[in-house]
């Protein structure tokens, strides 16, 4: 198999959930399955500026082929008034319109599908769905992509515009059922050869012992962990917050430690420690010796925190307004949720004062995690959704399959 | 509560966390402490607030209040013209005819809002429908009932073997059902070269063998695009049919597929291995085949039934008349 990937940026310098996850699916698709894989992208490593920041040209990353291109435009700021202005109502938003919002949120990059089209790749994978090189590119490349959409009910997904995107690809790999719920809330889609993939986890290596220490905490001290951007869209600054009114009302209770890279600044004080990012063996000995996970985001697509969690046999507390987060711990066993502080500090209560409830939590979450998220599983998966997608166009009408690198029809 | 002091009651150890109870204790106690005199209210609300802020907001609702005053200023312009047909200074007659006038509009506008009403009922019925426990709860597909020696695969197992005989070479086949055996015909079926793929309320929800997806019909054909599908298989869910549910199944799979296949228990057959009493208390029932050709025709579609050799299911089959 030979596949193609269309993704603003990409490379072991680019710190983002869907970017990060799909360049490991990649490398494992070259070093455990034997596929080619070549990246169709841009030289941008920041989301905000969509700034070319890594030289055009092709070059190899872990066996995987990176052709970078020149982007003509980045992230334009107007873009967030333009977005502001489609906010209360995108889905009567004039095509004009919607157009120049996507222009204007870049990358606008068109080497990048003249490339992709004229690759010998098949099928391509494209990722994800709100930015241009997809908004144009899956309607261009046709029932040869394989979405990649990391869809959230944000405004963007619901501009008109985007029935045509979603219309035109070959199939769907899915973060988690609840993107996949949305979507055919949002689109008749639903023949269309689908899997919720998810990411794969793999545990890492860290001391308990030493991550307390790194982190600045005493030996053996019971601490609340939080893990990844520090943001205020991420929940880190409400869960700061929640923890402060409940350590008012619970003056023994543990500290709450925040790992992670800081966006948005947020002071710490005795209640909450800001640590900032840290390495990997600090993660998971942190993960380890955590008494619970709270993952306040609404805005997971999938949350890889969650599973890695469970590995290290932490119970997870998660956002109630998060359908992906939520879905993990239905599905397993292995978490809980809150809506507001009342639930929160009830909850909070129940499971720093159970340790064997915790313990019980945490193992449903591994077996699920092991079960579904190893990548052997992943990757089976993947190639069945493929499989799927290859051979599901076979069937479909030639006007339904275009930009086919198979039948060599030429793109719009 | 503090913590190390004991809560409500959890699991004992060894088992599988009850999710449901554990979240059911901590919302009921949540909703105590919220009761409770030194309860943080003002705190707790703005933390509320924070927490709505930074989440997604979903599809814009309609604005009802805005859409109110509209139909507000719409029925005073009426009123208005109605008035100015008739001259303030007209005579009796012209009052009678301006209060006909208005009690005409008031039956017109009394109807609509009834109208409205009923539309407004059937929205509840589907969100409680939604909100509601069990298989198919948001789709208004019954579980099929299946007592010993009665299964919902039966009828599938029984024209197995003639599967692929009216389904069509192009296009995506769904094979839709209610049993495990979903996934084997579409093995069978993606065997012999049909791109054939299944969704069945049985089974795990992540599979990585054949196609098959955990879901209900109505849901899943609602989301298809008109015509996606060379064909649909209706089988297991067959066994269960209301009027209701009828009525909202075939539009949308007229709508998705160019041929309908339904692979259903005979009624007879049916009551007789349930016996009378479950037969007469079961949520939903197979229809007579007549009743799927003439719902089928009336939408366009010609279709036929046929028995098996011992009359326990029947095949219908339907799709564009020919030339």
């Amino acid at each position: 198999m030979r596949l193609g990937l269309v993704v603003p940026r990409y490379g072991p310098e680019v710190v983002g959930g869907t970017e990060h996850w799909l360049r490991l699916l990649c490398e494992h698709l070259v070093a455990d399955r034997g596929w080619e894989v070549e990246v169709f992208t841009t030289g941008a490593l920041s989301a905000a500026t969509w700034a070319d920041e890594l030289r055009p040209g092709t070059t190899e990353v872990g066996g995987v082929t990176v052709h970078r291109f020149r982007s003509r435009s980045g992230r334009d700021p107007r873009s967030a008034l333009v977005r502001a202005l489609v906010t209360p109502a995108p889905s009567l938003v004039p095509g004009a319109l919607a157009r120049r919002l996507v222009e204007l949120a870049g990358p606008v990059c068109p080497e990048v599908l003249d490339a992709a089209e004229a690759s010998t790749c098949d099928p391509v994978a494209v990722t994800p769905y709100l930015y241009w090189p997809a908004v144009v590119g899956a309607p261009r490349l046709g029932r040869r992509v394989v979405f990649h959409g990391a869809a959230h009910d944000e405004p963007e997904l619901h501009l008109p515009l985007m029935a045509a995107v979603y219309g035109a690809v070959g199939g769907f790999a899915f973060n988690s059922f609840a993107e996949q719920a949305l979507v055919e809330r949002c689109f008749r889609v639903a023949e269309r050869p689908a899997a919720v993939i998810g990411n794969a986890v793999v545990e890492g290596a860290g001391d308990p012992a030493e991550a307390r220490a790194a982190l600045g905490l005493s030996p053996g001290e019971p601490f609340v962990l939080s893990l990844g951007k520090v943001e205020r869209a991420k929940g880190s600054h409400a869960l700061a917050e929640l923890w402060r009114a409940y350590r008012a009302r619970r003056p023994g209770a543990p500290r709450l430690v925040l790992v992670g890279p800081v966006h948005d600044e947020l002071a710490g004080d005795a209640d909450v420690v800001v640590a900032g990012r840290r390495p990997e063996d600090v993660k998971w000995g942190a993960l380890r010796a955590a008494a619970m996970v709270v993952v306040p985001s609404a805005w997971e697509s999938f949350s890889l925190v969650v599973l890695e969690a469970w590995l290290a046999g932490a119970p997870v507390v998660v956002n109630r307004r998060c359908e992906a987060t939520v879905e993990h711990c239905v599905r397993s066993g292995g978490g809980l949720w809150f809506e507001e502080y009342a639930d929160f500090e009830a909850l909070a209560d129940r499971l720093l004062g159970d340790p064997a409830l915790r313990a019980r939590l945490a193992a449903a979450g591994r077996a699920y995690t092991e079960r579904t998220f190893s990548w052997p599983a992943v990757l089976d998966r993947y190639e069945t959704l493929t499989e799927r997608i290859l051979r599901s166009r076979r069937g479909a009408p030639a006007a339904a399959v275009r930009g086919s690198a198979r039948t060599g029809a030429a793109a719009s | 509560m503090t913590p190390g002091s004991t809560g409500p009651a959890g699991p004992t150890p060894g088992e599988a966390p009850d999710l449901d109870r554990l979240i059911g204790d901590v919302e009921a106690e949540g909703a105590r402490r919220r009761a409770a005199p030194d309860f943080p209210h003002d705190r707790a609300a703005r933390l509320g607030l924070e927490l709505d802020r930074q989440a997604p907001a979903g599809t814009p609702a309609p604005d009802v209040a805005a859409a109110l005053a509209e139909a507000e200023a719409a029925v005073a312009r009426l009123v208005e013209a109605v008035a100015d047909g008739v001259p303030a200074h007209a005579g009796t007659r012209g009052r009678r005819a301006r209060e006909r006038r208005l009690e005409h509009l008031e039956h017109l506008l009394a109807a609509t809002g009834l109208a409205l009403a009923g539309a407004v009922r059937v929205l509840g019925t589907e969100l409680a429908r939604l909100a509601g426990p069990g298989t198919g709860a948001g789709s208004g597909e019954a579980a099929p009932v299946q007592p010993g020696g009665f299964g919902a695969d039966d009828a599938l197992a029984a024209w197995r073997p003639r599967l692929a005989e009216h389904l069509p070479t192009a296009g995506r086949v769904l094979v839709a059902g209610t049993g495990a055996l979903v996934e084997d015909v579409v093995g069978d079926l993606r065997a012999g070269g049909v791109d054939a793929y299944g969704v069945t309320t049985s089974g795990p929800e992540l599979r990585s063998g054949p196609d098959v997806r955990h879901g209900t019909l109505l849901e899943h054909v609602r989301a298809v695009g008109d015509g996606g599908l060379g064909a649909v298989v209706v089988t297991g869910v067959a066994d269960a049919l209301t009027p209701g549910f009828f009525e909202a199944l075939v539009p949308e799979l007229v709508r998705c597929a160019q041929r309908v296949v339904v692979v259903s228990s005979a009624p007879w057959w049916w009551r007789r291995a349930l016996g009378a009493p479950a037969a007469d208390t079961a949520g939903g029932r197979p229809f007579e085949p007549d009743t799927w050709i003439e719902a089928l025709a009336r939408r366009g579609l010609e279709a036929s039934a046929a028995y098996d050799g011992t009359g326990h299911s029947y095949r219908v089959v339907a799709g564009a008349p020919g030339p």
